[in-house]
């Protein structure tokens, strides 16, 4: 049955199911960099315009709210991408069986997949409470409603470790990425990417409670 | 009492469906001892620490050298060979469990074809005999064969499964000794003949694409084989082969 069903895939798809299950893998990989760590890098840059003060971060920000075809352009960049990785990431992390070795990349490995479950809920909460509240009522989220958001405490702590979710899976995925597609093949290699990514979440965490605890300033 | 004991705390399995229970066994304690030789101890005198005189259990040993891989097996929740596990700093009680990545045959045998299937799907050998004689294979440089060895090494224990995330109940992987293997018969020039068809069993479900880089098998594995690096170079290979694949065919 199964050998049946392997053999007509071909005629449907043009692939075996054991190339699909590649392809699809290795689009999971894909998709966590270009397009979506890609984007999660210059959102953290765009908002950090807030450092400067809430009327700079506004003017700042203004090309992004005047991208021609809007819509087709986040659901291209943005939302089918993040919906595909979240989504197939889920059915990866069910195959997963994590286990209490004591070494830190086991450890990494357990916090890659708690934190990609946290991100999906983050960013589900995220796009919901901005732009597809703008879809829906027109209502930009400016200055004064991510300040009312921020001055909440609850909504702050949902940010802060959401916002540490999403850091956290990308730096650490940029780790995975490189093995997965063969840049970092020797174990020095391999130490080096981890000991840089491990940096680099540092400074885009300290980036990013800094960009939230900044909209707390009064307008 | 009088004399020095040690007790060992036994994950014990009648049958491969039956429920596995444990049972303690307490014997004279010999700092030179090892997990085997405590077993084989056991062996002469199967009665429990209750008194209860059971079966004596079964495992799995040959080389008693930490070459053959038979004698895996979980020991205090670590995986490792028995035979290399002395008694001296171990303490007490010593939990001793079967592989839980591989069916059980009887308390601490297990079953490891697996792998020996992984290897198969894989075509992890050099194919030299052919209908005629094929003369001798290519020449290969001394930095080749000593990178080489460190694959050779293998002795597909299982413990780089056992302590895989990846490897379990609800996943295909086939874990980290397959992909050793396919990368080391293809550093042969002979056997690199033959890397599309083991490219095609990586590029499969289970094949490298399933690893979740948590590299435990590198930790784990008592012959030092870079796992990491085959897992990564593998990668390299299966990315290639995708790229030229996707726009030579």
């Amino acid at each position: 049955m199964a050998e049946a069903e392997a053999a007509a895939a071909p005629a449907i798809t043009g692939m075996t199911a054991d190339q699909r299950h590649w392809l699809l893998r290795r689009l999971h990989s894909l998709s966590g960099i270009i397009p979506i760590g890609g984007f999660l890098f210059f959102h953290i840059f765009e908002n950090a315009f807030v450092l400067k003060g809430g009327p700079v971060w506004w003017k700042e920000t203004e090309f992004t709210r005047n991208i021609p075809l809007q819509v087709a352009v986040e659901a291209t960049v943005l939302w089918i991408p993040i919906l595909y990785h979240a989504i197939y990431g889920i059915v990866i992390t069910v195959t997963a069986q994590p286990n209490d070795y004591p070494f830190e990349r086991n450890y990494q490995y357990t916090l890659q997949r708690i934190s990609g479950i946290l991100a999906f809920l983050f960013i589900g909460f995220h796009v919901l409470t901005t732009r597809a509240y703008f879809y829906t009522t027109g209502v930009e989220t400016d200055y004064m409603r991510m300040h009312n958001f921020m001055m909440n405490p609850l909504i702050l702590a949902t940010y802060i470790v959401g916002t540490l979710a999403c850091v956290y899976h990308l730096t650490n995925g940029i780790f995975t990425f490189t093995i997965t597609w063969g840049i970092a093949v020797g174990a020095k290699a391999q130490t080096l990417v981890n000991r840089v990514c491990v940096l680099l979440f540092v400074v885009l965490a300290v980036v990013s409670v800094a960009i939230l605890v900044a909209f707390r300033t009064p307008a | 009492m009088p004399e020095q004991t040690q007790v060992l705390r036994i994950k014990r399995q009648e049958t491969p469906n039956s429920e596995p229970y444990y049972e303690e066994f307490e014997i004279p304690y010999l700092p030179h001892h090892n997990i085997i030789s405590m077993l084989m101890e056991i062996r002469r005198n199967p009665v429990t620490r209750q008194g209860k005189r059971v079966a004596p259990v079964v495992f799995d040993a040959n080389c008693l050298e930490e070459v053959c891989g038979s004698c895996t097996m979980v020991i205090n929740g670590r995986v490792r060979q028995g035979c290399s596990q002395l008694a001296e700093g171990l303490g007490g009680p010593v939990t001793v469990e079967p592989m839980s990545k591989f069916p059980v045959i009887r308390d601490l045998w297990v079953d490891r074809s697996k792998m020996f299937e992984a290897l198969m799907k894989a075509h992890a050998w050099i194919p030299i005999d052919g209908t005629y004689d094929l003369g001798p294979g290519p020449r290969i440089a001394p930095h080749v064969q000593e990178f080489a060895y460190l694959f050779s090494r293998c002795m597909t224990c299982g413990c780089c499964l056992e302590a895989c995330p990846q490897v379990n109940s609800h996943s295909k992987f086939m874990g980290a000794a397959v992909i050793g293997q396919a990368y080391l018969m293809s550093q042969h020039p002979t056997g690199k003949m033959n890397l599309d068809e083991r490219l095609d069993a990586m590029m499969s479900e289970g094949g490298v694409a399933d690893c979740g880089n948590a590299q435990n098998c590198v930790e784990v594995c008592p012959k030092e084989i870079p796992l990491t690096t085959a897992i990564g170079a593998v990668g390299r290979q299966t990315s290639i082969k995708w790229l030229r694949d996707l726009f030579m065919k």
